[in-house]
Order: C-alpha cells, then structure tokens, then sequence
C-alpha cells in the first residue's frame, strides 16, 4: 500500500466514524426525547372509561350471607390495577407499588333506615407480604389491636385486617355500636370465607423482642428509605434501650439470595448514604456492624449477616443505634441457626 | 480488481461514495422531519384548545387571613370581612365558580373532601354579595353523582342557592400552558366556566401520599380530566404548572380539620386531628405554606411551594403578607 493509499484509507476511516458519531447523536437523541413524551399521547390512546369492561368482583369479596343488621346500599364496584386511582386517587401508587391485583367496594348500611352506613373495601394483593405492606404502611397510631387475624386492628371508625392475600378496610363515619359491631360480624365471615391460612413472614421473627413496639412492625416493598435498591425490606419500631430519649429508632432486615447480594446491598446502602451527605462518625467504633453515619442529623447503621442486609434507620444517636444494631445481629444469629 | 478493494479505491470513487452515504443519510432524516407529528395526537390536536381567564383581582392585591375557630361559617365570615369583606372580591353580576375538593364519595366526618358547611356558607356570601350566579364544581373521576351525594356538597350548595355542575365527556377541552412539560393538550373541565367572572378554591388540609401535603394550589387538579393519575409521578411539577395555570380570585384553605396521615383519602377519624384554623388568601402560595405548618411540614419540605413561589405566583414567606389574625368561638 503506497503513501497515498494510506491517507485515502485514513480519511474514509475518519469520515466513517463521523457518520457513525451522527448517527450515534440522532439515537441518542431518541433516546433523550422519549422521557418528554407528551402526555396528552396517552389520553387520545386510553380507552373511553366509559367503554371499559366492568371487571368481576374479587370472589367471595362480600360475605354470601351478610349480618342481619346489614342491607346493600350501593352495588359493588372493581378495580383492577389500571384503573384503581378512580376510587383512590392520590394513594393508588402505595397498593401498585406492593403488588395490587384486585380491588372490590360496596357500601352497606344498617336497616331499617339506612341512614348509617359503611364502605366495604376489599383488596387482592396477591399473596400475604404484600398485603402485609400495605396493612402496616397505613396502620394508625391510635390502632387498637383485635384478634380478628394476626395483622388486624380497628379504630373509632373502621376495622383493618389482612387475611391471607386479602387486606380488608370497612369505614364508617357513624361509628354507631350497631354499625360497629355488624362490621366487626361482616369480618369474621370474610375470615371464615377467606381464613389466614398457614402462609407467614418468618422475618417478623428475626426481629429481636426488646423494647420492641407492639404492632409496629412493617413491609416496604418499593425505594425503602428512598433508596431504591431496597425492594422487600421488613421494619420495626424500637425504644431506645434505657429510656434515654422518646424518639424511636427503626430496625430493619431485607433478605437476599446469597450472602454476596446481602454484602453488595450493604455496600451500595452505605453509599448512598454517603453520597447523600451522610458521614461517617469520627467516634464510631469500626465494629463487625460497620461505622454509624450521620445522616441528616439521625444515626444509620447497616451490616449484613450471611444472606441478611439489616441495620438501624432514624436513631437519635449513635449508641442507641448501636445497641439496637448488636441486638439485631443477635437475633439474626440465633434465628438461623 | 474488486470495487471493495479499498486500497485501490481511487478519489472519484471515494467522493461518489461519500455522497451516496450522505444523501441516504439526509433521505431517512428528512423523511424522519416529515413524518414527525408537530401537534401530537390528532384527536387531540384537532379539538379547540382553550384556556382559563385570569381571575385574579390585581387590584385587591396580596392578602390573607388566618382565623382560629371551630365553626366553619362564622370562621370564613371572620377571615373574609379581614380581607376587606367578600365586596372586594364578588361585585354584583358577578358569575362565580366555587372550586371544591369533590375527590372521593366520602362522608363529611372523614374530611376527605370540602366541607358542605363551608361551601355553602361561601355560596350564600357570593349571592348577597351580588352574584348573579354560584357554580360549585369539581371531576372527581369516580361517579361525580355519588361524590357530590355522599360528601353532602350537592345538598349544601343547592340549599345555599348554588348550581352544582357535574363533569360529563363534553365538558372538557384541551388546553396547553405556554412552556409546561406536562400540561400539552390535556383535557381541562372548562364548562363551568363559560362566562364566570370569579373563581374560588375551597380545599382541605389533607396529607397526600405522593404530594406530601393537599391544600389549595393540588386542589385544581381536579380541573384536569383524562387519565390524569399519569401525573402522580411528577407531582410537584404538575401542581406547579396548575398554579400557573389557574389564577383565582380568592382561595379558602379549610384547617378545621386536618388530615394528617394517610391523605388523601383517610379512612379513620384517627387520621384526623381538629386543627381549627381558616385561611383565607388571594395568594395560594402562601395559603399552601401556612397550611404546612397545620400538617407539622415546613413549606420548604414541599418542593411545589418552592417551585411556585420561585416562578413568582406567590410567596412562601407568609408572614410577609402581615397576615390577619383573629378568633371566634
């Protein structure tokens, strides 16, 4: 190949590779430009509410006999995961988030007037985590527990229970006794329709029982602590070993496949963390449990044990982090032993 | 000799080649320029676009009221005749919109939605003050008939004189705010406003799951029609752009209640707390950071404050209004 040859060749190299860096722009440019979609886009597309098909009801969602006390007042309405921001808007994203498939409502009343009367919701959540999570993310600070299921509690107004994949909400704004206690009735039929069944979470257990707050445990299934790695991550309310502060400290576990997912989750928590101004205490002692990090002025401590990320979230300072974080890492031990 | 045998290509070839990869490249981009739809969908884009009047009184200027009291009407009187009375706003001939919070079919007790007390006693301040007419409104989705029924807002209004205008297909047109990412030929329930002259927000103080914090500058959001829950993804932006694009003549923040858990939809009383509080306000922004505060939120923790009152509709710093303060029993 002679000199002239050479550069020929380099200078079509080179124009070649300008057209590949245009062409590279323009997909790169359809790329960017799909994140502006117009919205409006997906009006003209979606079918007519009117023209969508009324879907079945979540089976048995209303008791085949309900309490005497009870009539009918409005006929069922179903939601299915595309639609259920029409009955909820603004609090559909917390359900689709945990694995929504099926919603069904209906209000009753009391006879023979039906002047009082309640709202009936019923949500299919496909498995017991699930509405596990949404039951203990809505869970009322003044809840008064009942026996009705192992996860259910009512308030001055309302009853709230998970059985099985199901989680139940009955609402009234008359709280009545009567009203109150034919919803109470209407729950143990949905229960004896639908009973709890053998199904559990065994990571409510890994949860060490000391200054534990009762009924505070809970399931975020989506971006936990606004980290988006954490996709199943079980939680609990703890006090502060010793009393020494009212704030509350939040224990947390999520389980991995392999104690290498579990490291590599515990790795990118803590820099997130870091990368979000937390930092790491200078005081901290560099325990097996990892350094806590200050982070927007609460104390964070995550470690991993075997195939277990777990930690400490939102504790007023680092001691009571670290004691909250050695109990859990006990109890971890000896749950999987 | 093979033509690919680059190395005896010579400059003619090179050229000729050059200009053949050139020319296909300018076709497929200029036949891309030409199929590329400019205006969006055409069922969209064919429909008379439209856009709400600017109701706000420049005259009456930047005010607001914060009256404590358990008792709706004679705490919007209060807040109100603070602000120089309803004359100031509402003239006679007047034809005016009440925008409520119609959200869900919730009882009044659950204080998912405005309160009929409220509305109604604004509705009959409209009409002595000379209105000719009181349009209450709202689309909340889910069978407006059973929203307006079970909220207690239909009977309230009509008692009070009001019309109440439910949303049907045909009372919604597109619109497109100038410079917005997200409001482009969306579906905005115009028809009760066809010749209103005022317009005013009644909302709740609520929590909101996505939003943090419902007040008064989320409550146009029930102005939009479509499948508007597309926007709870990027909901400040979209409350942003709705304060922009509604300017209203006066808006009512209703505290005598909160909602502090579980907005927007509540359920038990125990997400309830009686924060006996009324604002009133010709400025949302400072409404919407005053009602932070009922929530126990700062108006810095809600990015849509920040937002609007960074684009100028209004200001977070409240106090800076010199707000009235007042209490009746």
């Amino acid at each position: 190949m002679n000199q002239s040859s050479k550069k020929r060749c380099g200078t079509e190299q080179w124009a070649g590779f300008i057209i590949l860096l245009c062409l590279a722009g323009i997909a790169a440019g359809v790329y960017y430009k799909q994140f502006s979609f117009n919205p409006a886009v997906l009006v003209a597309t979606a079918a007519p509410e009117a023209a969508k098909t009324i879907s079945s009801p979540v089976p048995g969602a209303v008791p085949p006999a309900l309490p005497p006390e009870l009539a009918v007042l409005s006929a069922p309405e179903n939601f299915e995961p595309d639609d259920v921001y029409i009955k909820i808007d603004g609090k559909a994203d917390l359900y689709l988030t945990a694995g929504f498939v099926h919603m069904t409502c209906q209000r009753f009343a009391l006879k023979p007037t039906n002047d009082v009367w309640m709202e009936w919701f019923v949500y299919d959540m496909g498995a017991l985590p699930h509405a596990f999570s949404v039951f203990s993310l809505q869970r009322r600070a003044e809840a008064q527990t009942i026996g009705l299921t192992p996860f259910a509690y009512q308030t001055q107004n309302a009853l709230f229970f998970v059985s099985g994949r199901y989680y139940v909400e009955a609402v009234t704004a008359m709280p009545t006794e009567p009203m109150m206690t034919a919803m109470m009735a209407m729950a143990r039929q949905f229960v004896a329709a639908h009973p709890p069944g053998a199904a559990e979470m065994p990571e409510l257990k890994l949860f060490p029982p000391e200054n534990l707050e009762a009924g505070s445990q809970g399931l975020q299934m989506a971006d936990a602590f606004g980290f988006d790695g954490f996709t199943n991550v079980f939680t609990a309310k703890y006090q502060p070993p010793g009393g020494a502060t009212n704030v509350e400290a939040l224990a947390f576990l999520e389980v991995t496949k392999t104690d290498a997912d579990a490291a590599a989750l515990r790795d990118n928590y803590r820099s997130f963390l870091l990368a979000n101004g937390g930092a790491e205490l200078a005081s901290g002692d560099a325990t097996a449990l990892g350094k806590p990090i200050n982070f927007m002025d609460s104390i964070e401590i995550v470690f991993s044990e075997s195939n277990i990320v777990a930690g400490v979230h939102a504790a007023p300072d680092a001691g009571t982090a670290t004691k909250i974080a050695q109990q859990l890492a006990d109890s971890l031990r000896k749950g999987m032993k | 000799m093979s033509r690919l045998d680059n190395s005896k290509i010579d400059r003619r070839d090179f050229i000729l080649r050059t200009a053949k990869a050139g020319a296909a490249i300018a076709a497929a981009g200029g036949a891309g320029w030409w199929l590329h739809d400019n205006k969006g969908p055409s069922g969209i884009a064919s429909a008379e676009t439209v856009s709400l009047p600017d109701f706000s009184s420049p005259s009456a200027g930047p005010k607001m009221s914060i009256i404590t009291g358990a008792d709706r009407a004679k705490t919007i009187n209060r807040a109100l005749s603070a602000l120089g009375g309803i004359e100031l706003f509402i003239k006679s001939g007047d034809r005016v919109v009440l925008k409520v919070n119609a959200a869900f079919a919730s009882p009044p007790a659950l204080s998912a939605t405005s309160h009929p007390d409220l509305v109604a006693e604004v509705a009959r301040l409209c009409l002595r003050a000379g209105a000719a007419s009181v349009i209450v409104t709202d689309n909340p989705i889910n069978d407006a008939q059973s929203c307006f029924t079970l909220t207690g807002i239909a009977k309230a209004a009509e008692s009070a004189g009001a019309k109440i205008a439910l949303p049907t297909m045909s009372s919604f047109k597109p619109t497109t705010l100038p410079g917005a990412t997200l409001i482009k030929d969306w579906p905005l329930l115009i028809e009760p406003f066809h010749g209103a002259t005022k317009l005013i927000g009644l909302a709740p103080v609520k929590d909101h799951n996505r939003a943090g914090a419902s007040m008064a500058m989320k409550n146009w959001y029930g102005l939009l029609g479509g499948r508007r829950n597309v926007f709870h993804q990027d909901i400040n932006t979209i409350i942003f752009e709705l304060a922009r694009l509604v300017r209203p003549t006066l808006v009512i923040l209703d505290g005598t209640t909160t909602m502090m858990t579980n907005g927007p939809t509540g359920g038990s009383m125990s997400d309830l707390k009686a924060t006996n509080t009324m604002i009133a306000s010709t400025d949302a922004v400072a409404a919407d950071a005053f009602g932070a505060t009922l929530l126990g939120k700062s108006a810095a923790s809600l990015p849509f404050i920040g937002k609007a009152a960074a684009a100028g509709l209004g200001t977070a710093d409240f106090e800076s209004l010199n707000p009235l303060r007042d209490h009746v029993d």
